[in-house]
């Protein structure tokens, strides 16, 4: 630092030197008295960011966890719920059921082509609709016999309609286990004939009759099959 | 008491709940924080800051750990504020003395005589400050008001040593070709 520097330096401290006001003062000086006899809240064992933390990650947790297994069960529970109503109220229209034949009649009509024969088991496990979709393109085979064809006795010809014969019977058999292992407010019209044929089959023909008198009641618009009418007389 | 102690074991023996120790501090800096404050806000503003500088002080006083002097743990809080104020004002200079220069500058061609007659040295020179570019302005009164080196001065406002005393070399040539420059004029 020159000389003209400390000049400056002492012309700089050489006036008069504000400061703050007395209430200023005060406050500030106040400020600090009050801080230190207000001492900090101990901080407890809850207090702090981690409770906050916590709880998100809880709840993505559970978010995660819970959800699938919810979705899962959603089905089954309304299901239930829907037998519940049924069997408290028979005499109300079961809506599951209307809405599960309107849409069986929809796609009757919407899909023509008969579903492949192949693998029939695993599609009547997956959808009853695709089952009743199956049914009325091979009912004409499906009293026939349901046991396999001596296949290698036959023309071509003969051997791919009872190649047909065999796998339609197979779907049959499974949609008649459907039928029997369905709850009661699923059953389609055509499904509930099928446990109607069944029963007449295994002859307990009041059961069948019972079934029938059900069918009418939930259904009442549904035409039954005239052959499964004349066999329950 | 108040001239053995130093700042920062009055400052711990505030955070043990002494509020006596407290106030030897704030006796020992609140005239050169006010100034400092006052030379860069202007007078609307210094006082808002400067209670709001305190209360930082004495909010802080938990975390307070000596990792530097207080001096400096002090006017780095200040240094913060006066930012951050300049940011909210859209770093829009508040000081009307530079005002006051220009219009010194101005006039004194005609004559300098009147302008010198008119006001005193110092007047001059606080307007001359007023006038420094902010850097250069802190710098100046961080060496003059607070009485801090080159090396506190550079830490305080987290630039180099160099670059803190090219800041404090081009402050006083500024004030010294300002004063110079009235002094021709007598």
């Amino acid at each position: 630092m020159n000389t003209d520097d400390e000049k400056i330096s002492s012309l700089y401290h050489e006036a008069d030197t504000p400061g703050p006001s007395k209430i200023l003062d005060d406050a500030i000086l106040a400020a600090s008295r009050d801080a230190v006899d207000k001492p900090a809240a101990t901080k407890g064992p809850f207090s702090g960011a981690w409770p906050a933390a916590a709880s998100i990650a809880a709840v993505i947790v559970i978010t995660i966890i819970l959800v699938p297994i919810l979705i899962q069960q959603e089905p089954q529970q309304a299901l239930t719920q829907t037998t519940r109503e049924k069997s408290s109220s028979p005499e109300l229209s079961d809506e599951a059921g209307l809405n599960a034949y309107r849409a069986t009649e929809m796609k009757k009509k919407s899909l023509a082509a008969p579903m492949p024969a192949s693998e029939p088991a695993m599609l009547l496990e997956e959808s009853y609709f695709a089952e009743d979709q199956a049914i009325p393109a091979r009912s004409s085979v499906s009293s026939r016999a349901a046991t396999a064809p001596a296949v290698g006795a036959a023309s071509p010809l003969e051997k791919e309609e009872m190649q047909l014969e065999y796998d339609t019977s197979a779907i049959e058999r499974s949609r008649m286990q459907a039928a029997d292992s369905a709850p009661f407010a699923i059953l389609t019209p055509e499904m509930w004939q099928v446990k109607v044929s069944r029963l007449i089959a295994e002859g307990n023909i009041d059961t069948a009759k019972a079934e029938i008198e059900k069918l009418k009641k939930h259904y009442p618009g549904h035409q039954i099959d005239p052959t499964l009418l004349e066999k329950l007389k | 008491m108040d001239a053995e102690i130093s700042d920062e074991n009055l400052m711990l023996s505030y955070c043990n709940g002494d509020a006596d120790a407290f106030e030897v501090l704030y006796q020992r800096h609140k005239s050169p924080l006010y100034r400092f404050i006052l030379r860069q806000s202007g007078q609307e503003f210094v006082e808002e800051l400067f209670q709001d500088i305190w209360l930082k002080v004495i909010n802080s006083r938990m975390s307070y750990q000596v990792t530097a002097s207080f001096k400096t743990w002090l006017y780095h809080i200040a240094r913060n504020r006066i930012i951050d104020h300049y940011r909210r004002q859209n770093f829009r200079p508040v000081n009307n003395d530079s005002d006051k220069l220009s219009a010194i500058s101005v006039d004194e061609h005609v004559q300098p005589e009147n302008q010198l007659e008119a006001g005193n040295q110092h007047e001059l020179l606080m307007v001359a400050i007023a006038k420094l570019p902010r850097d250069q302005k802190e710098a100046f009164l961080l060496k003059e008001e607070v009485g801090l080196g080159i090396e506190e001065i550079a830490n305080i406002t987290g630039v180099s040593y160099e670059a803190a005393k090219s800041r404090l070399r081009y402050a006083f040539k500024k004030l010294r070709d300002q004063l110079e420059f009235i002094h021709e004029h007598r």
